[in-house]
C-alpha cells in the first residue's frame, strides 16, 4: 500500500507540469487580454503594462520563464487583474476560507445522506426511502443558484435566524455549507443505499443475522464497511471540488473562496492566477482520489494496491 | 449468439426488470409526458395566440392570471410558452450533450480498455489529468470561436462531460476482456476491431444507456450554470436553466416574483428526477447480480 | 509568498480565516473589487471610492464644485493659466513624514512620466509641457509643474481649462509617497505599507471580501470613525441583501430590480449622474455608412417605455451623447434623438436599401444589456419592419469585437472623468482608441481641437455644442438613456451629498446617535 501511494505521488510533479503548461496555453488562446477594457488604454500605456508582465516577449519565453518561476520557489507570478497581488498571496487568502467552508459542507453531505442511505436500504419500504428520495429532488434537480437563493430568503429574511451573507462567525458558514453540501449529500444517499442493499444480501450479513448478531450491529459494524464503498470512491473527486470552492455559492454569500478566483481568472484574463487555481485543484483532487484509493483498501479487504 | 454470454442477460429479461420498478416506470411516464407537452404545447399555444417571444411591456411582471396562465415575465412574456420552448431547448441539450459525451468517453474508455497494458494506463493518465482542466476556458474558447449558438453549446458541454463515461467504459471494457468469449475469439484470430464491433459494444452498450439517463440531469444542470454566468444560451432561445437564472435575479427580499422561480424550478427538479429514476431503474435492471 | 502557499495548502490556520477583528464603525459595500492602490492607475469606479478614504488631494470634490483639501485656497491668473495653490501648514504622509509642495509636484511628474506609463496621465493634457512629456519627446522636468516654496505650488497651463479645478480633485493628482515607492517597487500598496495622506489607512485588504481602513493619525482632522470597511460584493442582490439586514451602512449602488418597490423609502438616492448609455454603429459595414439609416434607427427607438419598463431605477431618456449636467454647457437639440416611428420610416425609405434592414445587436453577458437589447429587438422589427439579431459575448471578447470593428450596433455606456463635455466627446475623435465605431469627421475634430485652445468658457461651450451636433446628426451613436447613481445610506448616517459623479468623501460621514 505504502508503495502504491509513493508510486502515485511520484507522478504528481509530471500532471501538475502538464497541468500548468495545459492552463498556461489555453488561456492564451482566449479572444482578449487581461488589459482590455471597455475604457482603452492609451497605446503607450498598453505598451508598458504588457512589458510590465512580459506579455510582449514570444510566447515559449514567457512559458520558460514562468515555469523557472513555479519551478525555483513554488512561485506562480504576480496576477494581472489585482495590481501588486501575487498569485500565491491570493490563494493563500481564498484557499483557507475554501477549505473551511468545504469541510463543513462536506461534513453535512456526509453526516445526513451517510444515514438516510443506510436506513433506506435496512428497510426498504417506509419513510426513510421516501426522505432520500426528497432529499435527492432537492440536491440533485435543482440548480445551486436556486437552492442558495431559496435558503437565503427563508433562512435569513422570512425566519431570520442565520446571517444572509458574509464570512466571519460560525453562523455565517451554516447556510453556504448546506447549499454546498446538499447535492453530495444527495449522491451520498444513493450510492450509500445501493452499496448497503448490495452488502447485506452478501453471505457474511447472512451469516451474522443466523448467528444473532444484532440487526443494528450488522448494519453499522459489518455491512457499513462494505456497503460505503461507492460512496468512499465518490467523495474523493467531490470532496476536491468542493474544498476548491464554488463560485455560485460565493458569490450568492459573498465568501472571499478559491471558486470566485478559477472563473473570474478565466473571465479576467488572469493567466497566472487561473494557472494558480488549476494546479491548486489538480494537487487537492489527486491526493484525495488517493486518500480515497487507500480508504478503500482500507476497508475493503478484498482489495490489493498494485 | 446465446443470450447467457451477455453480461447482463438478455435485453427483454432487463426490460421486464425494469417495468417492475415502480419509481422508474413513473420517471418514464413524466419524462415522455414532458416531452410531449414541450413538443406539442407551444403550437396550441399559438392558435390561442400566446407566444413565447412576443414581448408586451405593459404585461411586465404579470402574476399568473386568465391571460397568463403561469404569469408573465421582466419582458411581459407568457412565462407557459416559454417554459415550454425552454423545455425542447433542455432536453435537447440534455439528450445531446450527453449523447456526444456518451460516444466520445465510450469510444476512448472502451478503445484504451481494448488496448490494455501500457497503453490502456497511458490513455486513462490523459483522463486523469483532463479532469484537472478549467473546463471555463473551453466553453468560452468554443463559444468565441464557433459562436454562440445552441450546437456550439451542445459540443462544449459534450466536452467537459466525457471523462467519467470514458472511465465507467474502460472499466467495463476491462472486465470483459478476460471474460472467455473474449479470450476464446482471440484465439480464434479475430481482429481487435472485430471483438470490439462483435462483442463489445454489445454488452457496453446497456451500462451507458444506464449512464445516459445521469448524465443528462448533469447536462442540463451544467447549461443552467453557464447561463447563471451569462455564458449559456442565448435571446431569443430559451432553456429551463435560463428561465431559472432569470427567476433568481428577480428574487429579492423586497418583493418575490414567486411564479418566475417556482415553474422552472418544478419544471426542472421533475424532469431531473425523473430521469434520476429511470437511471436508478436501468441500472438495477442491468445489474448482472441480479440477472436471472 | 510560497511559504505562504504551502502554509495554506496545509491547512494551517484553517479556521483562523473565520477571524476578523472587531466590527468597523462603518460599513460600505462596493460591486467590485478595487484594481490597484496606486492613484495613477485607477480607473475603477470602486478605485476611486476607496481612494477618497486613503487620499487627499489639493481640492476635494464637494456638491457644488471644489472645495479645499490640503490646499487651503487657491488663485487663478487673469488669463486664466496659471493656478497657485497654497497648502495648509502641517501636512503629513500617513508614515508621520512631512508633505509639501514637493512632494505634490514630483507626485504629478510621476504620472507624466512615460516610464510610469499611467492609465490617467492623459488627464494631464493642457498643463504646460504634459503631453510632449507623456509622449516621451521632452524631460519630465519641463512640466509645468513648480513648488517655489514647500506650501506653494504653480502650475502653468497650455490654454485655460475650466473644468481644471475639478481635475485637480482625481486620483492621479494626489500626493504619493514616493520614497516607499522607490523602496518597495513591486509591493508598496500592501496594506501596512501603503503610505497616504487622507483621513484613512489601509490596514488589510483581502480580495473578494473587505479593506479594512483605519483612522490616519496624521491627518489634519480627526476622522468621525475609528474603522471603516469596504465590502467588495460580487453579486447586486447578496449586496443589497447585506444593506438590507443591517450589516452595511451605505450601499454604493442598489440593485434596478429593487428600486421600484423602495422608491418611495428615505434611506434611497437617485441622483442623476454623468454617464450614458448608447448603442456604438460601426459605419465601416453596409448600410449603416449611411447616416439616413443611422437617424432611421434612433428615431426608431421608444426611450421613454425603454426607462420606464427595463431599466427602471429612474434613468432618462437621453435627448443628447452628453447628459445635461455639466455645469456651462448646453447639449444640442437635436431632432434625431426622440421617437418618432414614421419620420424613422422616411428616414429609411430615402435610403433606398437593396434589400430589408438587417441588424445584428452585439451586447456583454450582464443581464441589463440583454434586456435593453430584447426591447430594442422589438422594437427596431416593430417600427422598422427590420431583422434584428442578438449576439451575446463574453466580456473579452465583446471587447475585442467592438475593437476590431466586428459588429453592427453595439451597447455601449461612458461614464465621465470629470465634469466636462470634453471626457465624453472627446472618444469619438478620429484617433481615439475608444471611438471603435470606423466614424471620423475632420470638422468634428477640429471643432474639439478649437474648444481645447479657446479661452473664453462661453465659446468653447458653443465649439462643444457644435460637435455633439454633429455626432449626434452625422455620427455612430445612438443615446439611449442617461444614467442615475444610486445610494442607500442607512437613515442615522449624516453628511451625504448627491453630487453628478456620485462622489463621495467618506470622512464626511457621520452617525447620529
Amino acid at each position: 500500500m505504502l508503495r502504491f501511494a509513493v508510486r502515485r505521488l511520484a507522478f504528481l510533479p509530471v500532471a501538475v507540469f502538464v497541468i500548468l503548461s495545459a492552463a498556461f496555453f489555453l488561456v492564451r488562446t482566449l479572444p482578449g487580454g487581461p488589459f482590455d477594457r471597455e475604457r482603452s488604454l492609451p497605446p503607450a500605456v498598453q505598451k508598458r503594462v504588457r512589458e510590465a508582465y512580459h506579455l510582449d516577449e514570444p510566447v515559449w519565453r514567457q512559458y520558460v520563464r514562468y515555469l523557472e518561476g513555479v519551478a525555483a520557489d513554488l512561485d506562480f507570478g504576480p496576477s494581472t487583474r489585482y495590481a501588486n497581488r501575487s498569485v500565491n498571496g491570493l490563494l493563500a487568502d481564498s484557499l483557507p476560507t475554501s477549505f473551511a467552508l468545504g469541510a463543513a459542507a462536506l461534513a453535512f453531505a456526509v453526516l445526513l445522506g451517510a444515514p438516510i442511505g443506510v436506513w433506506s436500504a435496512a428497510r426498504p419500504r417506509g419513510a426513510l426511502p421516501l426522505l432520500s428520495t426528497t432529499l435527492a429532488l432537492v440536491g440533485v434537480a435543482l440548480p445551486s443558484f436556486v437552492v442558495a437563493s431559496l435558503l437565503l430568503l427563508l433562512f435569513g429574511f422570512v425566519l431570520e435566524w442565520l446571517p444572509v451573507a458574509g464570512w466571519g462567525t460560525p453562523a455565517h458558514v451554516v447556510l453556504p455549507a448546506i447549499a454546498l453540501g446538499l447535492p453530495v449529500a444527495a449522491v451520498v444517499a444513493r450510492l450509500v443505499r445501493v452499496g448497503m442493499i448490495d452488502a447485506l444480501s452478501q453471505d457474511f450479513a447472512r451469516t451474522a443475522r443466523a448467528d444473532g448478531v444484532a440487526p443494528s450491529r450488522i448494519l453499522w459494524r459489518h455491512a457499513f464497511r462494505i456497503g460505503c464503498l461507492p460512496a468512499v470512491s465518490y467523495l474523493g473527486p467531490a470532496a476536491a471540488s468542493v474544498l476548491t470552492g464554488s463560485f455560485v455559492v460565493e458569490k450568492i454569500f459573498a465568501i472571499p473562496g478559491m471558486g470566485a478566483h478559477f472563473v473570474n481568472s478565466v473571465l479576467n484574463r488572469d493567466a497566472p492566477l487561473l494557472v494558480g487555481c488549476a494546479v491548486t485543484y489538480f494537487v487537492v483532487l489527486y491526493v484525495m482520489n488517493l486518500f480515497s484509493d487507500l480508504v478503500h483498501a482500507g476497508l475493503d479487504p478484498r482489495i490489493r494496491l498494485r | 449468439m446465446p443470450a447467457s454470454i451477455h453480461a447482463f442477460g438478455s435485453v427483454d429479461a432487463a426490460l421486464s426488470r425494469f417495468r417492475r420498478e415502480p419509481l422508474a416506470r413513473a420517471g418514464l411516464i413524466v419524462l415522455v409526458a414532458l416531452a410531449a407537452t414541450c413538443v406539442v404545447g407551444p403550437a396550441i399555444l399559438d392558435r390561442l395566440g400566446i407566444a413565447a417571444r412576443t414581448i408586451d411591456l405593459e404585461a411586465q411582471f404579470e402574476p399568473p392570471s386568465f391571460h397568463h396562465w403561469l404569469g408573465a415575465d421582466r419582458q411581459g412574456r407568457d412565462l407557459l410558452a416559454r417554459l415550454l420552448e425552454g423545455g425542447r431547448l433542455s432536453l435537447a441539450i440534455g439528450i445531446l450533450g450527453a449523447s456526444v459525451s456518451l460516444a466520445l468517453g465510450g469510444a476512448y474508455g472502451a478503445a484504451a480498455g481494448l488496448a490494455g497494458g501500457r497503453t490502456d494506463r497511458t490513455m486513462m493518465r490523459v483522463v486523469d489529468l483532463l479532469y484537472g482542466l478549467p473546463y471555463m476556458v473551453i466553453v468560452i474558447l468554443l463559444g468565441a470561436y464557433l459562436g454562440r449558438s445552441v450546437l456550439v453549446l451542445f459540443l462544449a458541454l459534450g466536452l467537459v462531460e466525457w471523462l467519467t463515461p470514458a472511465r465507467i467504459a474502460r472499466g467495463e471494457v476491462a472486465r470483459f476482456r478476460e471474460r472467455e468469449f473474449v479470450l476464446a475469439a482471440r484465439a480464434l484470430g479475430s481482429t481487435n476491431r472485430a471483438i470490439f464491433r462483435r462483442h463489445l459494444v454489445r454488452n457496453l452498450l446497456p451500462v451507458l444507456v444506464a449512464y445516459l439517463a445521469l448524465t443528462v440531469p448533469r447536462v442540463i444542470l451544467f447549461e443552467a450554470f453557464l447561463s447563471y454566468l451569462g455564458l449559456g444560451v442565448q435571446p431569443p432561445d430559451v432553456s429551463w436553466g435560463l428561465l431559472a437564472a432569470d427567476g433568481v435575479q428577480a428574487l429579492t427580499p423586497v418583493r418575490v416574483y414567486w411564479w418566475l422561480v417556482l415553474f422552472p424550478a418544478a419544471a426542472l427538479a421533475l424532469t431531473l428526477l425523473s430521469l434520476n429514476w429511470v437511471g436508478e431503474g436501468l441500472r438495477a435492471a442491468l445489474d448482472p447480480k441480479r440477472r436471472a | 509568498m510560497g511559504t505562504g502557499l504551502r502554509a495554506g495548502l496545509l491547512g494551517i490556520g484553517l479556521f483562523a480565516s473565520c477571524a476578523r477583528g472587531p466590527r468597523a464603525d462603518f460599513v460600505a459595500v462596493l460591486w467590485t473589487e478595487v484594481e490597484t492602490f496606486d492613484p495613477a492607475q485607477m480607473t475603477g469606479v470602486a478605485d476611486g471610492s476607496v481612494a477618497r478614504a486613503l487620499w487627499e488631494g489639493l481640492l476635494v470634490p464637494g456638491d457644488r464644485g471644489p472645495e479645499p483639501g490640503i490646499a487651503e485656497r487657491f488663485d487663478v491668473s487673469d488669463d486664466g493659466l496659471a493656478y497657485t495653490f497654497h497648502l495648509r501648514d502641517g501636512l503629513r504622509f500617513s508614515d508621520g513624514s512631512t508633505l509639501d509642495a514637493a512632494d505634490v509636484a514630483r507626485s504629478w511628474a510621476r504620472v507624466v512620466d512615460p516610464e510610469t506609463a499611467a492609465n490617467n496621465a492623459a488627464l494631464f493634457d493642457g498643463i504646460r509641457g504634459a503631453r510632449d512629456v507623456r509622449e516621451g519627446r521632452v524631460p519630465v522636468a519641463s512640466l509645468g509643474v513648480v513648488a517655489p516654496d514647500p506650501r506653494t505650488l504653480v502650475v502653468t497651463l497650455e490654454t485655460p481649462i475650466a473644468s481644471f479645478p475639478d481635475r485637480v480633485t482625481l486620483p492621479p493628482f494626489y500626493p504619493v509617497h514616493l520614497a516607499s515607492i522607490a523602496s518597495h517597487p513591486d509591493d508598496w500598496q500592501q496594506p501596512g505599507r501603503l503610505v497616504c495622506n487622507g483621513p484613512y489607512v489601509l490596514e488589510s485588504w483581502r480580495v473578494n471580501d473587505r479593506m479594512r481602513l483605519v483612522r490616519n493619525p496624521y491627518f489634519r482632522e480627526r476622522a468621525p470613525f475609528g474603522r471603516i470597511d469596504f465590502l467588495s460584493v460580487e453579486s447586486p442582490m447578496t449586496a443589497f441583501n447585506l444593506y438590507a439586514t443591517g450589516q452595511a451602512d451605505w450601499l454604493a449602488s442598489v440593485p434596478r430590480d429593487v428600486i421600484p418597490d423602495i422608491r418611495d423609502r428615505p434611506d434611497l438616492h437617485i441622483e442623476p449622474y454623468l454617464g450614458v448609455c448608447f448603442y456604438r454603429i460601426n459605419v465601416t459595414r453596409k448600410p449603416f455608412d449611411d447616416p439616413r439609416v443611422r437617424r432611421a434607427l434612433s428615431l426608431a427607438i421608444d426611450r421613454d417605455a425603454l426607462v420606464r419598463h427595463v431599466t427602471r431605477a429612474g434613468e432618462r431618456p437621453a435627448t443628447s451623447f452628453v447628459p445635461p449636467l455639466v455645469p456651462g454647457y448646453d447639449p444640442p437639440t437635436t431632432s434625431f434623438v426622440r421617437f418618432d416611428p414614421a419620420t424613422a420610416r422616411a428616414c429609411l425609405a430615402e435610403a433606398r436599401l437593396s434589400s430589408p434592414l438587417d441588424v445584428e445587436i452585439l451586447y456583454a453577458s450582464a443581464d441589463v444589456n440583454r434586456e435593453v437589447a430584447l426591447a430594442l429587438q422589438d422594437q427596431w422589427s416593430r417600427q422598422l419592419g427590420a431583422r434584428v439579431r442578438l449576439r451575446n459575448q463574453e466580456w473579452k471578447v465583446y471587447i475585442q469585437s467592438t475593437k476590431s470593428c466586428d459588429y453592427d450596433v453595439a451597447r455601449s455606456s461612458w461614464i465621465a472623468d470629470y465634469p466636462d463635455a470634453e471626457s465624453f466627446l472627446d472618444v469619438f475623435r478620429g484617433d481615439d482608441p475608444n471611438n471603435r465605431t470606423g466614424w471620423r469627421s475632420d470638422r468634428y475634430d477640429a471643432l474639439l481641437e478649437a474648444a481645447s485652445r479657446v479661452r473664453d468658457r462661453a465659446r468653447r461651450s458653443k465649439l462643444l455644442s457644435e460637435a455633439e451636433r454633429i455626432l449626434l446628426e452625422e455620427g455612430p451613436v445612438l443615446p439611449l438613456y442617461f444614467m442615475v447613481s444610486t445610494n442607500l445610506v442607512r437613515p442615522s448616517i449624516v453628511g451625504f451629498e448627491s453630487s453628478p459623479m456620485d462622489w463621495h468623501l467618506p470622512h464626511r460621514l457621520r452617525r447620529t446617535a
